[in-house]
């Protein structure tokens, strides 16, 4: 068994009386592809903020590599490999997407109280990002302001961005959402090819199961902020409770 | 048409346009930062210029305003730290109400420490030195430049050229502007927001100080009073002439207005009196109608 990233124990989140998170406890091993699903309102993204540190859980605790996050600022969390990508789109877009990219690589190569920018660094930084958008494809837009371009290039722009500070595990709020079905493929391959060549472990959050299913190499599924199924992903369709919250109580 | 006349009367509105730019750059720049209307920025620069004026008791004027401009940077931190830090996340017209409500309390607090009257800058002498800074009056041959105007001139405009290079090239520069197209994904990637958007307001109250001290005659032409506050609202018309997001737009605005109100004191005037302290805002009203976004705002795209 490899090592254990990732550890939430008995997360409870609520907001003035609605439960977002109940009782969520699960591990991500280096090396996994884990996948969190369920439909809209199950408390993912609520799940994300928590281990991303923009929510605080009022039970359970966090651990990352070992260490207890409960403390930590978000910024620290990313400092320490805990990388993330939001759902609605957060480009700096009226920036190039080198300068996005630049911005996500500077994490790796770490100069946040540098005031003027160094050459040897600026020049690490750079070829660091050129790597990240050539793995991507996204060489020939790199000095288009990332706002100017179509949807499915900007979410691509954003897992740039986060691959680009070199996390150790990448936490991703619905990537796929909003993609046509050739872009969720060449999505799903370029997670797969970074995944292998950089060694990040990957948690996905989706709500579309059928992408999800054959991509990840572990699955949790949520339903009102409780973990209805957690394992393999070839035993989802089996579940009985699964199948009740996706499909409705006949099946 | 007097041609040395309208020189005088441009380099001079010039000048004063530099100071406006200055304060008005430093405005922006939180409002890009934050999303912060700081209406408290007129009080900002009447602190800064009393600042100045308290170590002028004991300095020559030049060190005083240098020793002024630590002090400055570190209210502008307090205020974000204490009022506008708590706020964030609430609705907008808390934030508005909280410093509107914190420039009375700064209104207050100037009356009580430095009292109603109009001080003199520069006069009070304890230690028989020199007190003025060094007088650079200029006269070319018929056009003739007040100290002020020149010192104005060499020190708040390449302030305010300064400000602009460093928001394009410096790391903090870049880091500020990616902190205002998104917080959240700053924080994603480990830069630290608060630091630098609390550097943004220290900057901001150090550019007012600078302004509010020279507009308070640090140069000559009279001393610190509470008449500055009004001379301080100048920056939202100049703001939205700028664009309101912009800082080289507002140091561009900035300008503008100096050099309108110049001709309107010079031309103007006699026939409207109170005309040119009414222009900038009639200017505004203008620039709302036929260019919303001012002379370089950001055109928002709505998408649906």
């Amino acid at each position: 068994m490899s090592k254990v990233l990732l550890e939430a124990q008995d997360l409870h989140l609520s907001f003035r009386g609605v439960k977002a998170l109940v009782g969520v406890s699960f591990s991500v091993s280096e090396g996994d592809l884990f996948a969190v699903i369920g439909p809209n309102g199950a408390g993912k993204t609520s799940l994300l903020n928590v281990l991303s540190g923009l929510y605080k859980p009022q039970r359970g605790r966090v651990s990352f590599l070992g260490e207890d996050l409960a403390t930590l600022s978000p910024q620290e969390r990313v400092r320490r490999g805990l990388g993330r990508t939001f759902q609605n789109l957060e480009l700096f877009r009226g920036m190039t997407v080198l300068d996005n990219v630049k911005l996500g690589a500077e994490l790796a190569v770490g100069t946040y109280t540098d005031l003027l920018p160094k050459a040897s660094v600026e020049w690490r930084i750079r070829r660091h990002a050129e790597e990240v958008l050539d793995y991507l494809h996204l060489s020939p837009y790199r000095h288009a302001p990332a706002g100017a371009l179509p949807y499915g290039l900007q979410k691509r722009v954003e897992v740039a961005r986060a691959l680009a500070g070199r996390p150790k595990l990448l936490l991703l709020d619905e990537p796929m959402a909003g993609l046509s079905l050739e872009e969720k493929q060449d999505l799903a391959r370029f997670l797969l090819d970074a995944r292998r060549e950089w060694g990040v472990t990957l948690v996905l959050v989706e709500h579309d199961l059928k992408a999800v299913l054959e991509l990840s190499t572990r699955v949790m599924v949520m339903s009102y902020g409780e973990v209805l199924y957690q394992g393999e992903p070839a035993g989802v369709r089996e579940d009985r409770r699964v199948a009740e919250a996706y499909l409705g109580r006949s099946a | 048409m007097d041609l040395a006349l309208n020189l005088q009367t441009a380099l001079n509105g010039l000048a004063n346009g530099a100071l406006y730019a200055v304060i008005a750059a430093g405005f922006v720049l939180v409002y890009r930062a934050t999303s912060v209307v700081n209406f408290a920025i007129a009080e900002f620069l009447l602190i800064g210029a009393y600042l100045t004026y308290t170590f002028s008791l004991f300095l020559p004027l030049l060190p005083a305003i240098l020793l002024a401009l630590p002090l400055a940077f570190a209210f502008g931190v307090l205020v974000e730290r204490v009022f506008v830090r708590p706020l964030l996340g609430r609705n907008v017209v808390a934030v508005i109400m909280a410093t509107i409500g914190l420039a009375s309390a700064l209104d207050g607090a100037t009356l009580l420490i430095w009292g109603p009257d109009q001080k003199a800058m520069g006069t009070a002498d304890a230690f028989q030195l020199p007190k003025e800074v060094p007088n650079l009056a200029l006269r070319l041959g018929e056009v003739f430049l007040s100290s002020k105007a020149v010192w104005s001139l060499i020190l708040a405009l390449p302030l305010a050229l300064l400000l602009i290079a460093m928001l394009k090239y410096s790391r903090y520069g870049i880091l500020l502007r990616a902190i205002s197209e998104s917080e959240t994904a700053a924080l994603a990637l480990g830069i630290n927001a608060p630091r630098v958007v609390a550097v943004a307001w220290g900057i901001s109250a150090l550019m007012a100080t600078v302004g509010g001290a020279f507009l308070a005659g640090a140069a000559g032409g009279g001393g610190p009073g509470h008449h500055l506050i009004l001379l301080g609202l100048v920056v939202f018309p100049v703001a939205i002439l700028g664009g309101f997001d912009s800082v080289p737009g507002a140091v561009v605005a900035g300008l503008l207005i100096g050099l309108i109100e110049a001709f309107s004191q010079l031309y103007l005037e006699s026939l409207l009196p109170g005309i040119t302290q009414a222009i900038p805002f009639l200017i505004v009203l203008l620039v709302l109608l036929f260019r919303p976004y001012g002379l370089f705002g950001q055109h928002r795209i709505e998408r649906v």
